[in-house]
């Protein structure tokens, strides 16, 4: 579906992408993962055709370039910033951004309304943007993006300041949106969020991707082994092992075992792994 | 341009739900134009109708109802000038109105029972109707309260009665069979002196005795002057005619809200100019503009949605103020097209203005900065603070660099000046041009990134 081919672009002396490639399969939900800085915003602009690359290129669906107008028509982003007009209703926001694509004006309402009921705001849908809560933005700058009912969605940090409510909605939608067979990218330095939503992850820093693949075969490959603890009466046993379970059976004969704890590998150790440092340092 | 009028209508609804930049858009410039209004007219207008008054008299009775005029309040006198000066005066439009003492004024002031009355000629623009009605007013006012004193004067009057009635007996053109009506009527109006000169003096507030009125009330003898009708019978002491001189133009407005609507128009347009200026740059700095950029639209199509939005906005604001103009506050324009064409041209200035401070402000606070410092920068040389005229003249040499100038010529020349469409076209190909160079330099210079 997209294809960022050795992405190239430097802002002055800071270089922010640095040779990144990706491949987004069609109807999947692909995790961008990394820290502030890492690259994941600029390859977002890139992917969008706000920005240019230095080098390299981007291919949607062997259509071309998203800087072709055409092209970014079957796009739909939601920017970090929350890029709504406050003293617009939700119906108004949603109304403008598909006049945008040209829809007329029945399927505009129709969308519309679909969409505030889709993310939880159909009875909020007349009041101005600016009295909600950040979470209810949140939703409103996701049903933004999906007003002109795009096969390629991209997501930059949907889910930043939200309450756990909203948070949990918001991956809803978007694992809905795969069950629809959209592509969806989306960046997040919150590690357990890609765990649970995507189909495949990339691991990005300092302009480059690390390691891609799926979220087990990454942990498998990257994570480095499970942690067992057993605390018996002679003090905490910690464990280093690559099956667990085995592990744990093992040590349970023993009859002074007052508890355990098992510590598996994710996509932090990962990242650990492969950096050195932790994803939030 | 579908996508272009929709961002225009979000701005126009944005701007409608902002209360603070509502106020300041349409409702501030209608203030300074009303505040100003009135101010000018209590105390910075001309303390009466400048006129010119020609003494070709030159007698002390000529003199002395010059200076009664000059007196009076009701007209701010320019003396000094010859006849064809003041009729260049008046033509130029610089002063309204001449007032002419012809010779023989004097005299028949002292024997106004019989001969030529007093001749007084007005010389007024045939487009100023109401003008010369009104100084008829005057003018016929201070001549009959002359009489009034010379009647609170029964041996003054006396005399003048005595001196006419010699008069009519050496008038040969008298018809004899009226000669004994005439002299009956003298010799009672000099009985009835006599009989008043007689009389204890009177205590002091008593009324003299009020003038006779031969034909009528005062009113209505003005009324024969001004038809400017011959003597031919009735008692006529004045006679008033009124002399058409055309203007070249008439560039005087017809009350001080002339002057300041104009004003209040263009202080609404440079409002508007620096609103979408920041709503633009906050398209910017919130986020909005990526979604813009991303929806299939043009570098045209976005920057050029905000200049539709900035011009609905800007002549929306021209055209309340001049509704308000005309129906509250009289102020007539003098042509309906030029006036169109003034806000038009003096929009797309402000459009092209807007644009190119938008592109050099990075943040809303550099904007809200730099827009009014230079707006009000050239506000104050292009005579949107103080007029022109007020200005030294280094500053008027500045001002030729300011669309604030232009603008105020071109809306000028719409409302009162009565500029034709060779007169409009130099200020408004000016804003035209100053309008493009911003807007070109602008939609150059802004980064959408």
């Amino acid at each position: 579906m997209l294809r960022l081919n050795n992405l190239h672009k430097r802002f002055g002396s800071v270089t922010a992408l640095d040779g990144l490639s990706l491949a987004v399969p069609k109807g999947s939900v692909f995790g961008l993962l990394g820290p502030n800085g890492a690259g994941k915003t600029t390859s977002i602009s890139i992917a969008v055709g706000l920005l240019k690359p230095d080098s390299g290129t981007v291919d949607l669906d062997s259509s071309g370039s998203p800087l072709d107008p055409a092209v970014r028509r079957r796009i739909g982003i939601a920017p970090q910033a929350l890029a709504l007009y406050d003293e617009l209703t939700a119906v108004e926001n949603l109304d403008f951004f598909a006049s945008l694509y040209q829809l007329d004006r029945p399927l505009r309402r129709q969308r519309a309304q679909s969409l505030l009921a889709r993310v939880g705001l159909t009875d909020r849908a007349r009041d101005r943007v600016k009295e909600y809560s950040g979470g209810m933005k949140r939703r409103l700058n996701l049903a933004a993006a999906l007003i002109h009912d795009p096969p390629l969605v991209l997501l930059d940090e949907p889910t930043a300041g939200v309450d756990p409510q909203s948070r949990n909605a918001i991956l809803d939608i978007i694992s809905s949106l795969r069950d629809e067979g959209r592509t969806v990218v989306y960046t997040t330095h919150y590690m357990e969020e890609a765990q649970r939503i995507c189909d495949l992850v990339a691991i990005v820093d300092h302009g480059k991707v690390l390691a891609q693949g799926t979220v087990d075969q990454l942990i498998a490959s990257r994570g480095g082994a499970s942690v067992v603890t057993i605390e018996t009466d002679s003090g905490h046993h910690r464990i280093e092992t690559a099956d667990p379970v085995a592990e744990l059976t093992a040590r349970l004969r023993s009859s002074d075992v007052r508890g355990v704890r098992v510590d598996r590998p994710d996509l932090e150790s990962v990242f650990l792994h492969l950096t050195g440092r932790s994803l939030r340092d | 341009m579908g996508p272009a009028f929709s961002i225009a209508l979000k701005d126009v609804r944005l701007l409608m739900r902002d209360r603070m930049g509502f106020f300041f858009t349409f409702f501030f410039p209608l203030l300074i134009a009303i505040f100003f209004g009135f101010v000018f007219q209590q105390g910075g207008g001309p303390a009466g109708i400048p006129v010119a008054v020609i003494d070709l008299d030159q007698t002390p009775e000529s003199a002395q109802f010059a200076a009664k005029l000059k007196d009076g309040g009701e007209l701010a006198v320019v003396a000094g000038l010859s006849q064809q000066q003041a009729q260049a005066a008046v033509r130029s439009g610089k002063l309204r109105a001449m007032i002419v003492l012809n010779p023989g004024f004097g005299e028949a002031r002292k024997r106004p029972f019989w001969g030529e009355p007093m001749h007084i000629e007005l010389g007024v623009d045939p487009s100023r109707a109401a003008l010369a009605s009104m100084l008829n007013g005057v003018v016929t006012k201070h001549a009959y309260e002359g009489f009034s004193e010379m009647f609170a004067d029964p041996a003054a009057m006396r005399g003048q009665v005595r001196d006419s009635m010699d008069l009519m007996r050496k008038d040969n053109s008298v018809a004899p069979a009226m000669r004994p009506v005439f002299e009956l009527f003298f010799r009672s109006l000099d009985s009835m002196l006599g009989s008043l000169e007689n009389q204890p003096e009177q205590s002091p507030g008593a009324q003299p005795p009020s003038a006779p009125s031969p034909s009528g009330s005062g009113g209505e003898r003005g009324d024969q002057a001004t038809d400017a009708a011959p003597a031919s019978g009735g008692w006529q002491p004045v006679l008033i005619t009124t002399k058409e001189i055309t203007g070249q133009k008439r560039d005087i407005p017809a009350n001080s809200f002339a002057l300041t609507f104009p004003q209040g128009i263009i202080w609404g347009m440079m409002g508007c100019a620096l609103s979408f200026a920041i709503t633009l740059v906050m398209e910017r700095t919130r986020g909005t503009l990526i979604r813009l950029r991303v929806a299939p639209l043009s570098r045209v199509h976005l920057l050029g949605g905000k200049a539709i939005g900035c011009f609905i906005v800007t002549c929306s604001v021209a055209a309340m103020l001049m509704v308000v103009a005309r129906f509250v506050f009289k102020v007539q324009p003098t042509s309906y097209p030029m006036l169109i064409l003034a806000i038009a041209c003096t929009s797309l200035c402000f459009v092209g203005v807007m644009m190119l401070l938008a592109a050099v402000s990075k943040t809303e606070a550099a904007g809200n900065g730099l827009g009014w410092g230079v707006l009000l920068l050239l506000s104050m040389i292009g005579g949107g603070m103080v007029p022109l005229e007020f200005l030294p003249s280094f500053i008027k040499s500045f001002s030729v660099v300011s669309p604030i100038r232009w603008s105020l010529l071109a809306l000028e020349g719409g409302i009162f000046r009565g500029s034709d469409l060779a007169e409009m076209a130099l200020p408004c190909g000016i804003l035209l041009a100053i309008g493009s160079v911003c807007f070109l330099l602008g939609t150059r210079l802004f980064r959408l990134d």
